[in-house]
């Protein structure tokens, strides 16, 4: 791994704001009982700030963020100069020192605020970080999270790779034909570009493909130094990196609030299963999709397994080799094919359209999607219950989960013949796992008991469960106090990325079903831009509204509390 | 080239060793001795190295290896005396051949079936402006890359016109007969072979099959590639003498026959392979299982290939059908009247005779498949109008069904749910096209006839042209006579000029499934230089049948299509039917049309008399058909990652829809 960051990080810094009087204006007051909460509204993207009432605190307060990002793409004054403010806001709301950082994964929407050209250096002046928490995903002393660590390493450096070859054939008018290069591209955007320089820079530098340097390699993501900032820097020696089963955890001196720790899963494979389907049927099995990628990734010189390979070291080599098909006896090198027999003439000055240079890159996209659901997997999905344990309401955060990761809350998964992840039941006297001689929870009481949901990954298909997700939250006809957040920007996901279904049209209907309309979305109040917008009535849906929230919107943020049971 | 030696005529085929249905047999003991096949192909006598013929040409480059392979010469004179090369994993000339080899043969099958030369969809440009139709050139040659990708795909590429293969490790765990981490080709794979030249031979005949206008139409040419594939293996006699003594005659159990992609899907782990026609492997259990029909399923299901397994399924319950009924008294003699076969191996005579009665069969099925072709509508196809294809095109061919194929046929459908929407009864004769309606009598082509036999430029008196040109002949004169169907029809149905014979024209044109004059409804669209309503003639081709009386009939089968605009929002659609046909909102970004309605008809047409036999409309007109396509085009409900994260324009032009069925999934 790269330790190499855009700015050198600072020394560690004592917060420098004291704590500020409690009556200063900004700052955040907690509710009496229960919990407050504020969605920042960076766009797309996620930022959630929530105070506790905590009378062992001289302050009497407990702040938790979690997350803070805001997608690549989104255009500048919401983007940066947003971020900052935002980021500024809740300096001031916490009085400038946050007692619990919880990040959820590795994505640039989820942890943009953190990097050198957002908002750093306020987080690192003026508001000091008293403990954090991640999941064990992102504990690299750990070998399976070093191991899928450095496949998504990998992957993003042949992807990279891929995408500046599709682009210089572009230029050669060899173009394939379908829209892999803007699905590449859309989903490299989660890590945050390149370091080198805005992504238009890295169309054109020609990276070599065949024997050059796998440039991609060495290149370190915005993504992965603001994590790096925030694992080596910021949080240095406050860091618990937390596995699914554990909890409850309690939050320091706050009563009557506690955490279950539901994902990731420990398993490989549930992390890379990300796609819904009736059957359980999936493209390939891993062990193939593995292979398929290793000899994908070996023609731009990359090793799944150690992304910082040189193109010369023999595991590179080697998987270059294993990846061609025929002995070199039969390889005619493009470069020389004319020269050694005219017949290829037919393919290398015939009819530009015939040509096939670049269609087999598009498998690029299977890749990129892969690589993007299980970067999206690793989150750490929690529920935050108050009130009586056992018997409290509570908040859900599942991150970004998709389906592997979602499935392993409620125990084994079967996927295949075999049973994957581990059963998991919480006890309510602390004693986590069967030792307790408390109350029996499991995944689903808590999902039952859900009466704020943060809406998965944008609202896409794939984030939130229907049977064993949003079918037991709530009511049908919103008759419970269900409500849901959904960190969402249409006009960013769907005109300027060009994401097609985020958010999911029919996710929507669902959610304003079941919350009787209570969902807050960051982009409330946008026009819709015609009927297929989900900002426009649904058929069958009750309209959404914001009336449940404390106040009236405010344009950086919604504000919602809630109060333990009776 | 071999020198054509005096007084000799060339031979009629070239004999080529291939797979007999892809590596993996090689490495089982048990099927070892049937892992090769000697395949006879027409023998061309321009043979190239490539293979480079008539109707192929074969172009080894492989971009992710940045490599090309050298040309295999089938007229080496080593390679002509031993059936071409040995089949071999490690040599690129053998892939080369089988491709070659696999790719005539189901040519061959369907010019048989068809009666006349096979054509590649020709190269069509639009006016980028206009979008109206600007050229269309004759593709000569459909071009194969044997080593294309580097992934687990095949395809055919209608904008290349070009067959793309697919090469992959094999699967690490569990990985079946496959080494593990061994490479698997695609292209030595005969199912996979045989199913993407399928797709091209159909996109040849009916180009907008690939255009999903409804849940059918992808799943119909995924369905129709498969059926091609697995009958063709019941034409390869060594195998299929292997298999009937395996399974003592009842090829309804478990046989490799009836799987397709052998390789290919043991190779992804899918425990039996790709598609398996007959049934499927049982997860719970870990055994194979027979499927048993449910008409559920075809509402059920709509994922292309899923949808397509269930036509194929289908078609093999009627191969089932009629061997059975075939192979009945073969059984009651070899076993004394009981039907009971002794216990041990089948006597080998016994298996000679119901391996050529299931070689029959499937040979008729095959056929018959391939010939419903000419009787299918030119577009929107669905599933039981293809059932109404077969039977008429059966009828046409046998008129007395003495063995009851069409019978079986219906009740293989009738089992799996599939029925056409506007039939009342399931009989033959009520599933048979109907003869032109009340608006049509009298109207005939018997003008069109008479002026294609005596224009200059067609030069042949009779309708036989596309039996005896050369391909490029054809190709070119196909166009010509569709260029006179176009004026012809025009006249007869456009400028007629007389008050009550305008009425009249019009409701010809109407009962053709048309709509050609001004009256038509805004959205069709309109010609930029005379603002009537585009017309196309998709097809103008010949197809043979044998009367009864053992003459033989040439028919004319020809295709007109128009196309509207469509959109999503009927609200939306309404007001677009009211503006003026050249209003100048059409351009504007409101009334960009969100997709387009293809209608017209297929017409058989007598190719002596003129007349209309059987008339197959898909109305342009039709409100209810246009609401049935917006309702698919709407629902994007198959929750695919990729639409998360990359817009597909609903019911927009896809432009490669064989490359993004197997990755979407």
């Amino acid at each position: 791994m790269s330790p190499k960051l855009a700015t050198p990080p600072k020394g560690k810094k004592k917060a420098v704001v004291a704590a500020a009087p409690a009556t200063s204006s900004g700052e955040m007051t907690p509710p009496e009982k229960g919990v407050k909460v504020r969605m920042y509204r960076t766009g797309l993207g996620d930022c959630f700030l929530l105070a506790f009432p905590n009378p062992a605190d001289p302050r009497g307060v407990f702040y938790l963020l979690v997350d803070c990002g805001v997608y690549f793409r989104t255009p500048t004054p919401d983007n940066v100069p947003r971020i900052q403010a935002i980021v500024k806001h809740i300096a001031a709301a916490t009085g400038g020192v946050l007692d619990l950082l919880v990040i959820t994964h590795e994505h640039w929407d989820h942890v943009s605020a953190f990097h050198s050209s957002q908002a750093q250096s306020i987080f690192d002046k003026q508001i000091e970080l008293r403990k954090l928490w991640m999941a064990w995903t992102e504990n690299l002393d750990n070998p399976l999270a070093k191991d899928l660590h450095e496949g998504r390493k990998a992957a993003r450096a042949a992807l990279v790779n891929a995408l500046s070859k599709m682009d210089e054939l572009k230029g050669q008018g060899l173009a394939a034909t379908t829209d892999a290069c803007a699905l590449v591209g859309n989903l490299l955007d989660f890590f945050g570009g390149l370091v080198e320089g805005p992504k238009e820079a890295t169309a054109v530098d020609g990276l070599g493909v065949a024997g050059d340097a796998p440039l991609g390699a060495k290149k370190s993501v915005q993504t992965e130094e603001a994590m790096l900032w925030i694992k080596g820097t910021y949080g240095k020696g406050k860091a618990q990196f937390l596995q699914p089963g554990d909890g409850p955890l309690p939050l320091d001196g706050v009563p009557d609030a506690r955490v279950y720790v539901l994902g990731p899963p420990e398993d490989s494979e549930l992390i890379k299963h990300y796609n819904p389907s009736a059957s359980g049927a999936e493209v390939y099995p891993k062990a193939m999709a593995a292979a398929i990628e290793a000899s994908f990734f070996a023609a731009f010189g990359v090793v799944p397994k150690n992304a910082d390979a040189l193109p010369d070291s023999d595991d590179v080599k080697e998987a270059r080799w294993m990846s061609l098909p025929f002995d070199e006896v039969h390889q005619i090198p493009s470069k020389d094919a004319a020269a050694v027999n005219p017949f290829f003439d037919q393919y290398l000055k015939g009819e530009t359209w015939r040509r096939i240079d670049g269609d087999w890159m598009e498998a690029a996209s299977q890749f990129a999607l892969q690589l993007d659901s299980a970067t999206n997997n690793t989150s750490l999905a929690f529920a935050l219950e108050i009130g009586p344990p056992g018997n409290g309401k509570v908040l859900l955060f599942p991150g970004d989960a998709q389906v592997g990761n979602w499935l392993s809350w409620f125990g084994k998964v079967q996927i295949g013949k075999r049973e994957l992840g581990k059963e998991m039941v919480w006890s309510s006297d602390g004693n986590a796992g069967n030792g307790g001689t408390g109350v029996k929870i499991t995944a689903e009481d808590l999902l039952r008991r859900t009466v704020f949901y943060k809406v998965g990954h944008h609202g896409s298909h794939n984030a939130t469960l229907r049977e064993k997700g949003l079918g037991l939250m709530g009511r049908f006809g919103g008759t419970s106090d269900l409500v849901a957040f959904l960190p969402v920007d249409e006009h960013v996901a769907r005109d300027l990325a060009h994401y097609g279904e985020m958010p999911l049209r029919s996710l929507i209907k669902d959610l304003a079903i079941r919350t009787g309309g209570r969902v807050a979305r960051n982009d409330a109040g946008a026009v819709p831009k015609d009927e297929t917008s989900t900002l426009a009535p649904i058929p069958g849906a009750p309209a959404l509204r914001l009336d449940f929230l404390d106040a009236p919107p405010d344009d950086l943020y919604f504000e919602y509390t809630v109060t333990p049971p009776g | 080239m071999p020198t054509k030696p005096d007084n000799q005529s060339p031979p009629t085929y070239r004999r080529l060793r291939v797979y007999t249905l892809d590596p993996s047999l090689a490495t089982k003991l048990d099927t070892a001795l049937i892992n090769q096949t000697v395949l006879k192909v027409p023998w061309e006598m321009e043979l190239l190295p490539g293979p480079t013929g008539e109707y192929l040409e074969v172009m080894d480059f492989d971009p992710a290896s940045d490599c090309f392979y050298a040309p295999v010469d089938l007229n080496n004179s080593f390679l002509l005396a031993e059936d071409g090369l040995a089949p071999s994993e490690g040599n690129p000339k053998f892939h080369q051949q089988m491709v070659y080899a696999v790719a005539m043969t189901t040519i061959t099958n369907f010019e048989r079936a068809l009666g006349r030369r096979a054509l590649w969809a020709p190269r069509i440009e639009h006016d980028p402006e206009t979008g109206e139709f600007k050229s269309a050139e004759v593709v000569s040659k459909l071009r194969i890359y044997p080593h294309a990708l580097r992934e687990a795909n095949a395809f055919y590429s209608p904008q290349k016109k070009a067959l793309l293969f697919g090469y992959f490790p094999a699967i690490l765990a569990n990985p079946g007969e496959n080494l593990p981490g061994g490479l698997v080709f695609t292209c030595l794979s005969h199912d996979v072979v045989a199913h993407e030249t399928t797709h091209a031979l159909l996109d040849g005949l009916h180009r907008y099959f690939a255009e999903p206008s409804n849940p059918d139409v992808l799943a119909f040419h995924e369905a129709f590639a498969d059926i091609v594939a697995m009958f063709q293996h019941f034409t390869q006699p060594e195998a299929l003498r292997d298999q009937i003594s395996k399974t003592r005659g009842d090829l309804a159990t478990q046989n490799l026959l009836g799987e397709l992609a052998h390789q290919f899907g043991q190779a992804i782990g899918s425990h039996g392979a790709l598609r398996d026609a007959i049934g499927r492997y049982n997860k719970a259990t870990d055994k194979w299982e027979p499927q048993s029909p449910d008409p559920e399923d075809y509402q059920a299901t709509t994922e292309p290939h899923d949808r397509g397994a269930i036509l194929v399924a289908t078609m093999f319950d009627v191969f089932l059908a009629i061997y059975k009924s075939r192979a009945a008294d073969l059984l009651r003699i070899a076993s004394g009247g009981t039907g009971r076969l002794a216990e041990g191996n089948l006597h080998p005579d016994l298996v000679n005779r119901l391996a050529a009665e299931a070689n029959k069969t499937a040979s008729h099925i095959l056929r018959m498949a391939i010939r419903a072709l000419d009787y299918c509508p030119p577009v929107d196809i669905t599933f039981g109008e293809y059932l109404r294809a077969l039977v008429t095109g059966d009828w046409d061919l046998v008129p007395d069904d003495e063995r009851n194929y069409r019978v079986a046929v219906i009740e293989a459908f009738r089992r799996r749910g599939i029925y056409p929407r506007d039939v009342r009864t399931l009989a033959a004769d009520a599933l048979k096209w109907l003869g032109p309606p009340a608006e049509l009598q009298g109207f005939t082509f018997a003008g069109l006839i008479k002026r294609l036999k005596t224009e200059p430029q067609s030069q042949s008196q009779t309708l036989e042209w596309q039996t005896t040109g050369t391909r490029d002949q054809i190709g070119t004169r196909n166009q010509q006579y569709q260029e006179a169907t176009w004026n012809w029809v025009r006249e007869q149905l456009v400028n007629a000029e007389t008050g009550g014979e305008e009425d009249q024209a019009l409701a010809i044109a109407k009962a053709l499934g048309l709509s050609l004059g001004n009256d038509a409804p805004p959205t069709v669209y309109r010609g930029s230089k005379d603002g009537l309503p585009l017309l196309e003639v998709h097809s103008v081709r010949a197809a043979r049948r044998t009367h009864q009386d053992g003459r033989t009939i040439l028919d004319l089968v020809v295709e007109f299509v128009q196309r509207r605009r469509g959109y999503l929002n009927a609200e939306k659609q309404a007001r677009a039917d009211e503006l003026a046909p050249g209003a100048g909102e059409w351009s504007t970004p409101e009334f960009k049309p969100d997709f387009t309605m293809r209608g017209g008809c297929t017409l058989l047409i007598n190719g002596e008399t003129g007349e209309i036999r059987y008339c197959i409309l898909k109305s342009i007109c039709s409100e209810s058909r246009l609401a049935r396509q917006r309702d698919f085009a709407s629902d994007t409900g198959g929750l695919s990652l990729r639409a998360t994260y990359s817009m597909p324009t609903p019911g927009a032009e896809i432009p490669e829809p064989f490359a993004m069925l197997h990755r979407q999934r």
